[in-house]
């Protein structure tokens, strides 16, 4: 009844515990139990009376396709390319929205579709003053980690540092909590372009950790040699998903190519600081080349704050794209989702908003510049001089519409202008109610 | 009172065409223009949509409403709209108009 080709690994906690079994005897105590899962997850859980019950963790995290076949097999897949390289048609793929759980009976041809993660709900509890918020947030962040080393902590742990406030803190929390960690940083390597401001932020906040960093540089040549990949498991063609996904790309095969996969080993497992600009809405359109890229909406912060937090819901530039290498990603900030989303307005978004909130939580954790450097992108390196995986798109002429092009192709998707419903309000496409006759599998295997 | 599917409609086509630049003269835009597939309105463009409706019209959407295949043109907006602020005053009041509640911000 169910094909699963789930290949992520989930990574979840109901309070202390570590991936404890999800009950579906009811959908009361399903609800209820989901409720207090934290983390990352896709799952497909058989269920009574031959239904099948597919969950897609809080935020959005790891990613949940799925289509249904005429026989009634409903086929899941973290990876959009896993249903179509066999042959489903990418028009019959729908996704399990971020924190909901869908229920199907293929045989009596239903589907429900149940939400079981607010993030409003967290967003409007009343917040204390600033530095309670922090404390309240730095508690839970030690209890995670501690949490993190207790049952990864065999792992080879690796931290993908940018040099930004957001991946040093988690790199200074991992430095606490794990015995080994080495950082990693992508820089760009044209003969250009001298070393970015934003790696010689991450080789001072290493050298102040006093973590071993591993830079990893990238030619114009390596940055488009890895496009392709970075389109299919970043799940994504909007320019901002995708020019992260090549960062980490690189990134990922750098911690490969340093250390293979060996049989029997727990596979790597990276920390990132991903998440903490879309829960604390401290995003702003980016000029690049005259050009304004990476636009947003223009509305208030809260209502950027919930359009991001939904937004995760597509796109898999981390998880997705780590994943196909066999590396285990976790951003701790999503553990903390609670505490992020009950900040009001009043202490995200704003100019100087997020440094005064990580000094509080974590300043006496990190070098002193940190908290005056102005942000910069790894994807576009040093905004004052040339490099960065932007100018080298650009000048490839891979474009916004070169890489919806690029999508298609590498998706199988029949009609370009499908993709426009396939994302919209930053999640991807689901369903309501089961779909008669539109799930009919194609291709060589059904020919 | 509860504004008329049609006034919704005109405060939302002058702030689609002002917030989005569409010229008074493009005969691809009408009511019925299908918003984001013709690119009208793109995904940072539907969060200020909502933004504006939610703010002018005092009406909070839900997952239903916006995701719904009616939430793409100007005229199925705008039903929408009506239909959810009509659910919370009595049937009386649902018919009436009150035009300066739907006059559109200056932006």
């Amino acid at each position: 009844m169910v094909e699963s080709m789930l290949r992520i690994r989930n990574l979840y906690w109901a309070d202390a515990r570590f991936q404890p079994t999800v009950p579906t005897e009811d959908t009361g105590g399903l609800t209820a139990m989901l409720a207090t899962l934290r983390g990352q997850f896709s799952l497909a859980l058989p269920a009574p009376r031959d239904t099948l019950i597919l969950v897609r963790d809080p935020l959005g995290v790891n990613k949940l396709f799925f289509a249904i076949d005429e026989a009634g097999t409903v086929m899941a897949a973290n990876y959009l390319v896993d249903l179509v390289s066999p042959g489903v048609p990418f028009e019959t793929v729908y996704s399990v929205p971020a924190g909901h759980f869908v229920e199907i009976d293929p045989h009596g041809r239903t589907l429900s579709l149940r939400r079981y993660f607010h993030p409003d709900a967290a967003a409007r509890r009343e917040a204390p003053a600033l530095d309670a918020a922090a404390r309240r947030i730095r508690e839970h962040l030690e209890l995670w980690f501690a949490r993190l080393a207790a049952d990864l902590g065999r792992r080879r742990v690796c931290v993908s540092l940018s040099g930004g406030l957001d991946s040093s803190m988690v790199a200074a929390l991992a430095t606490k909590h794990f015995s080994s960690v080495t950082a990693y940083t992508y820089g760009y390597a044209g003969s250009d372009a001298p070393e970015s401001e934003d790696v010689r932020s991450a080789r001072r906040v290493a050298d102040f950790l006093g973590v071993s960093l591993r830079f990893v540089p990238a030619t114009p040549d390596e940055v488009l040699g890895v496009l392709e990949d970075a389109l299919c498991y970043g799940q994504d063609w909007r320019e901002f998903n995708v020019h992260c996904a090549i960062v980490n790309e690189i990134i990922a095969r750098a911690i490969v190519r340093d250390a293979p996969p060996a049989g029997g080993e727990e596979p790597p497992l990276v920390l990132t600081g991903d998440l903490m600009n879309e829960l604390l809405a401290d995003y702003a359109p980016l000029s690049h080349a005259g050009r304004e890229i990476y636009t947003l909406p223009r509305v208030g912060p809260e209502r950027l704050r919930a359009a991001l937090v939904q937004g995760l819901d597509a796109g898999d530039r981390e998880v997705g794209v780590f994943g196909h290498h066999g590396i285990d990603v976790v951003q701790p900030y999503g553990l903390v989702v609670d505490q992020l989303l009950s900040l009001p307005a009043a202490f995200i978004g704003g100019e100087g908003a997020k440094q005064r909130l990580a000094r509080e939580i974590a300043g006496e954790l990190l070098p002193s510049f940190l908290f005056a450097r102005t942000k910069a992108r790894a994807q576009i390196g040093d905004a004052t001089g040339p490099g960065g995986i932007v100018s080298t798109l650009q000048r490839a002429g891979c474009d916004a519409r070169w890489l919806r092009r690029a999508f298609s192709r590498r998706l199988v998707v029949e009609d370009e202008r499908s993709l426009d419903g396939f994302i919209r309000l930053g999640r991807y496409r689901f369903l309501r109610e089961f779909q008669h006759g539109r799930n009919r599998r194609h291709g060589p295997e059904a020919d | 009172m509860v504004p008329k599917p049609t006034e919704i409609g005109e405060a939302l086509e002058r702030f689609l065409r002002s917030a989005f630049s569409i010229r008074e003269g493009d005969s691809g835009f009408d009511r019925d223009a299908q918003l984001y597939d013709s690119g009208f309105v793109d995904s940072a463009g539907v969060v200020e949509l909502i933004d504006f409706l939610e703010s002018t019209f005092d009406v909070g959407l839900q997952d239903d409403d916006v995701f719904s295949d009616e939430f793409t043109t100007i005229n199925g907006i705008s039903a929408i709209v009506h239909q959810r602020l009509a659910t919370r005053v009595s049937p009386d009041e649902a018919t009436g108009t009150d035009a300066a509640r739907v006059a559109p911000p200056d932006r």
